[in-house]
């Protein structure tokens, strides 16, 4: 079967071909649902954000530039999408401005070179205690592999403040895991 | 993805080797039945709408074109009378059903296309936010 590249699914979109934009719901669908899950951190309102994205986009089809990436694109939208979700229905989300600029440094041990399962549920319970933009910051970033520009222009921030935001949250998370093991041990 | 630096590799390995989670039974299909259903309702109003406004608007058109004489008499008429200047020369407007009808039509057409254009717009503010 003849894969088609996501802009030219998305000119049959804006041809009447409805039923074409499957294929980008199949092909994007895992990736937004992950990125939204993240960003709410509850799999029900992942799984709200994520569909609302997907409609959002098909309405804005004509709105998109086949000249960029399609996935960045959409990204935008799930982000946006679920940062208006917790802006709506949740109560209090810590915000970026309560954390540190500068957090104590933390100098990564022999515990972080080796990627284990309960390692990885611990950085992501961590991270879920981090503000929503830092979140989507780092989902973006390490999770979906996008580039500090695309991080910017899917998060519609200039390119140095993805870099600050980015730096730190890895500062919040690293602090918060070692105060973890601190405890444990 | 080649641009990592060195003070987030330990972060950005734990964070990618998280496993994905899967997806929602459903979802696909939810998509594609909020997809299937929105661009044809909103292009269904706009067609209904035409049919009941353009008729009518037609009928209107052509009962100016035809009674446009007499009409801006009587509308003459009517604010000499209301000068009270003259009470007696055809101040007063016939109005037919059929002229009553088509204002209603034309109305609910107007109410149509109001709704399918605050959907549109709905939508397009819903993308900017």
């Amino acid at each position: 079967m003849l894969t088609r590249t996501d802009q030219e699914i998305v000119q049959r979109c804006l041809s009447g071909d409805a039923d074409a934009y499957e294929a980008l719901v199949e092909r994007y669908g895992g990736r937004v649902y992950n990125v939204a899950l993240r960003i709410t951190h509850d799999p029900d309102a992942a799984r709200d954000c994520a569909q609302d994205a997907f409609i959002r986009a098909y309405r804005a089809l004509h709105q998109y530039d086949p000249a960029y990436p399609f996935g960045p694109w959409l990204f935008r939208i799930t982000t946006n999408a679920s940062l208006n979700f917790l802006q709506r229905g949740r109560g209090r989300e810590i915000t970026v401005e309560e954390l540190p600029d500068h957090p104590e440094p933390v100098e990564a041990g022999p515990e972080l070179s080796a990627v284990r399962k309960e390692d990885v549920q611990e950085v992501l319970d961590a991270m879920a205690l981090l503000p929503p933009a830092y979140r989507a910051a780092l989902t973006l970033r390490h999770m979906q592999q996008l580039s500090y520009q695309e991080v910017a222009d899917a998060l519609g921030i200039p390119l140095g403040t993805v870099k600050t935001h980015l730096h730190r949250a890895r500062a919040a998370l690293k602090t918060t895991l070692a105060e973890r093991r601190a405890k444990r041990s | 993805m080649n641009d990592l630096e060195s003070d987030e590799l330990d972060i950005h390995r734990l964070l990618s080797a998280a496993r994905p989670a899967a997806l929602p039974v459903g979802f696909r299909d939810g998509v594609m039945a909020r997809v299937r259903g929105d661009g044809p309702a909103t292009r269904w109003e706009w067609i209904f709408a035409a049919v009941l406004a353009l008729p009518s608007l037609a009928y209107l058109a052509w009962g100016l074109v035809a009674h446009g004489a007499e009409l801006g008499a009587s509308l003459s008429a009517i604010i000499v009378a209301a000068q009270g200047l003259d009470q007696t020369t055809g101040a007063d407007v016939a109005v037919d059903g059929l002229l009553i009808v088509s204002l209603a039509l034309v109305g609910i057409g107007s109410a149509v296309a109001a709704h399918a254009m605050l959907r549109g717009t709905e939508q397009h503010r819903m993308i900017a936010r």
